[in-house]
């Protein structure tokens, strides 16, 4: 059966393929000074772009996994991530935020909350990252709302986020995959400091503003609360977004394969079988990445309990993808690869950071359990290092 | 087994089947023998017509008809027992092509035959004096047919000829020496027919059981009543008919590589050792990365396979569409040949020392998998693959050579 495909879907892919051309000549200049790609996001939010997985009666695109549409909004993550690939983290950290929040909050907090992103195109950042030896950010209970404390890494958006989601522990004796609390907190909240010089260090992905967010005695109303503690993990909504980075890797894959070809042109390799077959190699991994995105987009669309499996799958095989795209690219293009003026030594040090968000080594087992059909968290497989280390740090 | 609708082809008694089939696959690989008792029970349940077309009794399957249940059926089957899903994609390809290049009398006539008699049909191309183009293409066969009265005399050698030890008629590719009826003709010919003989020559250390040897033809004739088409007529007569050759190996191997997965979960579960301090061999972490990685190969290759089933489906429709719908295809091809191999090896590794006795089998799956990926030269594909997004000349190593091809190689 041949799938067609309506001007209105086609809309929003078009428009994001169009922009990404122009964040492709942007992309050295935002990575030199290592700034959040503002003018990017004015641009993604002028086409509409920024709202896309807002649902439709609050003003938004109404697409996106909640909306039963989710290839709709990776289609678009894609042809972001093949422009940049900071923006496109940026994007679908922004995306997430929003899918994330409609996955747990009231009709009421949603409608709250998103307000601002269609009014103004307020960008979401999402902070859950801890490091292994740090301390767990704390959400403590008050008479009207919650506490926060603690230090959040790898804060991407902070710089020019209105607001984000946070990711805290509850205080209490549960288990702590039981305690995790998500938080919709505005910028606006006395107490929250970005610490620059971390991210500074860090040499791909520099205009994403990954800083470390300080909380310090952060005061929330009880409504900042979206769902109750644990449901994160039990709703599957991690797992979820794996597809979302599966999409920039294919996006950047695309790339990639377009330099590629370019080069090989240029460099009137034409009649180099070697080169040539790189060619075909890569276009054959991105089609399989991507039909396993797809295949994980039809099992959320239906509700099928595979879904968050195929997830995996898509996130583990498009990394294998964009990883093997470089190689063939960078054996392209050649000696010029070399020259910052080539963009492949900017997106070689983007994509060896990109891809280790997750160890795909757990991502992996997390696949073979499932075909034994053991149980396993689909959101970080079942020894995920961030649960281990916070209990580790209960029983301390 | 009679079907109304092709949704009631698949219930339980198809999955039995399969599983039965299943449970053979090692005897038939050991014993290098025709599955002829598996293609007996495929007939019994209706699927040896799977490309007959449904007015005749068929399912209906096959370029020019159902690509769907054309492709579920050779997957399933070549997951459950490659040699025998080789035999019957083989089988299905030639009942395809007689649909479509066959008169309608001829088409009733063969159709009955698959549907009432449980006939097999082989599909013999390759030459031991095969040349190839550059690009992998064939610019022609050495065997031939001449005018007789009343019909044609055939004479020619094949090899790779996949069913011959069990085919009750197979299509012979051969060029016409007619003076007025040049071109490819491809008569239907009795393999019981005064002037074939076939050799129990498939030695070969992978797809065993599929009968793929040789096939002596001298001096035979063949009624112009078993002429499909006139000669030439096969180049023109559908647009997808050369890509679903090649979809047909990616069926298949992906088919491997989803038994082979199969293979590895049932072994962990039911036969495997367990190692110091664990419940079971699936308890170690190694493993279960290996096997999430074989997983993820196999759904990949699904993936691409699907799409370029979809491919085919729409240019099947739209003739526009062929050339990407024949990419499509090679990359499904690259794909399953890498995935099958990979997979026919990380059984072993996964599985362990023990899983190399011949008692278990488990080496089949990569012998069965580099056999088949031999067919074409991957490299090649790739190189197609990559010369069609640039735009470059060629045809993508059709099984004939375009005329661009031959200009190419002289």
């Amino acid at each position: 059966m041949t799938k067609t495909t309506t001007t209105t879907q086609q809309a929003p892919e078009q428009a994001a393929r169009a922009l990404a051309e122009t964040f492709w000549s942007r992309a050295a200049e935002h990575d030199a000074a290592g700034v959040f790609p503002r003018r990017n996001f004015d641009d993604l939010h002028a086409a509409g772009l920024l709202t896309l997985n807002v649902p439709a009666d609050l003003g938004g695109g109404g697409l996106g996994p909640e909306a039963g549409k989710p290839l709709e909004l990776w289609k678009v993550t894609r042809a972001i991530g093949s422009g940049d690939p900071a923006t496109t983290q940026c994007f679908h950290v922004h995306a997430n935020e929003v899918d994330i929040l409609l996955g747990l909050a009231t009709p009421e907090q949603a409608a709250t909350f998103l307000k601002p992103v269609v009014e103004r195109g307020m960008i979401f950042g999402g902070y859950g990252s801890q490091l292994a030896d740090s301390t767990p950010t704390i959400a403590r209970r008050t008479q009207t709302g919650w506490v926060l404390d603690g230090k959040k890494f790898f804060c991407t958006n902070c710089e020019d986020a209105g607001a984000a989601l946070v990711w805290a522990l509850v205080e209490g004796d549960e288990d702590p995959s039981d305690r995790i609390q998500v938080f919709y907190v505005s910028h606006d909240n006395p107490g929250m400091t970005i610490q620059r010089g971390w991210w500074e260090q860090f040499q791909g992905m520099r205009s994403t503003g990954s800083h470390i967010m300080a909380f310090d005695q952060v005061h929330l109303e009880e409504s900042a609360a979206l769902g109750r503690p644990g449901d994160y993990l039990r709703l599957g909504l991690q797992a979820r977004a794996y597809c979302q980075f599966a999409s920039s890797f294919v996006g950047i894959a695309d790339r990639l394969l377009q330099e590629s070809c370019k080069s090989v042109e240029f460099r009137r390799l034409t009649g180099d079988n070697a080169a040539v077959a790189r060619i075909g190699s890569s276009r054959v991994l991105i089609d399989a990445a991507w039909g396993l995105v797809e295949r994980a987009a039809e099992a959320y669309k239906s509700g099928n309990p595979e879904a968050g499996v195929r997830a995996n799958m898509a996130r583990y095989f498009a990394e294998q993808a964009v990883r093997t795209g470089l190689e063939h690219a960078l054996d392209n293009v050649g000696t010029f690869a070399g020259s910052a003026a080539s963009g492949l030594t900017k997106l070689t040090r983007d994509i060896n950071l990109y891809v280790r968000h997750e160890s795909r080594d757990r991502i992996v087992r997390t696949v073979g359990l499932a075909q034994l059909n053991r149980a396993t968290d689909t959101n970080f497989s079942g020894d995920n290092p961030i649960l281990k280390g916070l209990r580790q740090h209960d029983h301390h | 087994m009679k079907h109304d609708m092709p949704g009631q082809v698949f219930g339980e008694p198809y999955q039995a089947m399969l599983g039965e089939i299943a449970s053979k696959a090692q005897y038939y690989d050991s014993e290098g023998r025709f599955p002829s008792e598996n293609m007996a029970l495929l007939h019994s349940h209706g699927i040896l017509g799977y490309c007959v077309p449904r007015e005749f009794g068929g399912l209906g399957g096959g370029p020019g008809g159902d690509l769907g249940i054309y492709a579920r059926v050779i997957e399933d089957v070549s997951a459950a027992c490659s040699s025998t899903g080789q035999a019957l994609a083989v089988h299905g390809t030639a009942c395809a092509t007689i649909n479509l290049l066959g008169s309608r009398e001829q088409v009733r006539r063969f159709s009955e035959e698959v549907v009432a008699a449980g006939a097999v049909y082989g599909f013999f191309g390759s030459e031991p004096t095969q040349r190839f183009t550059k690009d992998g293409g064939r610019p022609g066969y050495d065997a031939e047919v001449r005018r007789a009265p009343g019909g044609w005399i055939a004479n020619g050698q094949k090899f790779f000829s996949t069913n011959s030890m069990g085919a009750t008629r197979f299509l012979f590719f051969s060029m016409s020496q007619a003076p007025a009826e040049q071109g490819l003709a491809v008569p239907i010919i009795a393999t019981a027919a005064k002037g074939v003989q076939v050799h129990d020559t498939w030695d070969n250390i992978g797809q065993r059981a599929t009968s793929s040897g040789a096939v002596d033809v001298k001096e035979v004739f063949v009624p112009d009543d078993c002429m499909l088409g006139k000669p030439g007529a096969f180049a023109h007569v559908s647009p997808v008919l050369l890509s679903s050759f090649q979809l047909t190996f990616a069926l298949e191997l992906c088919g491997i590589a989803r038994g082979g997965l199969d293979f590895t979960i049932n072994y962990l579960q039911k036969h495997s050792k367990a190692p110091a301090g664990l419940p079971t061999l699936g308890h170690d972490p190694h493993v279960q990365c290996r096997l999430g990685e074989m997983a993820v190969l196999v759904e990949s290759t699904r993936a691409l396979v699907q799409r370029a089933v979809d491919a085919v489906a729409a240019a099947d429709r739209d003739p526009t569409l062929a050339r990407a719908a024949h990419r499509s295809v090679l990359q499904a091809k690259i794909q399953a040949s890498e995935a099958s191999i990979e997979v026919g090896t990380r059984i072993l590794q996964i599985c362990g020392a023990r899983a190399t006795s011949r008692r278990v089998g488990a080496d089949r799956f990569w012998r069965n998998a580099r056999t088949l990926t031999l067919h074409d030269v991957i490299d090649k594909q790739r190189a197609a693959v990559g010369r069609d997004l640039l735009g470059l000349e060629g045809d993508m190593g059709h099984v004939l050579a375009s005329e661009a091809q031959l200009r190419n190689t002289k």
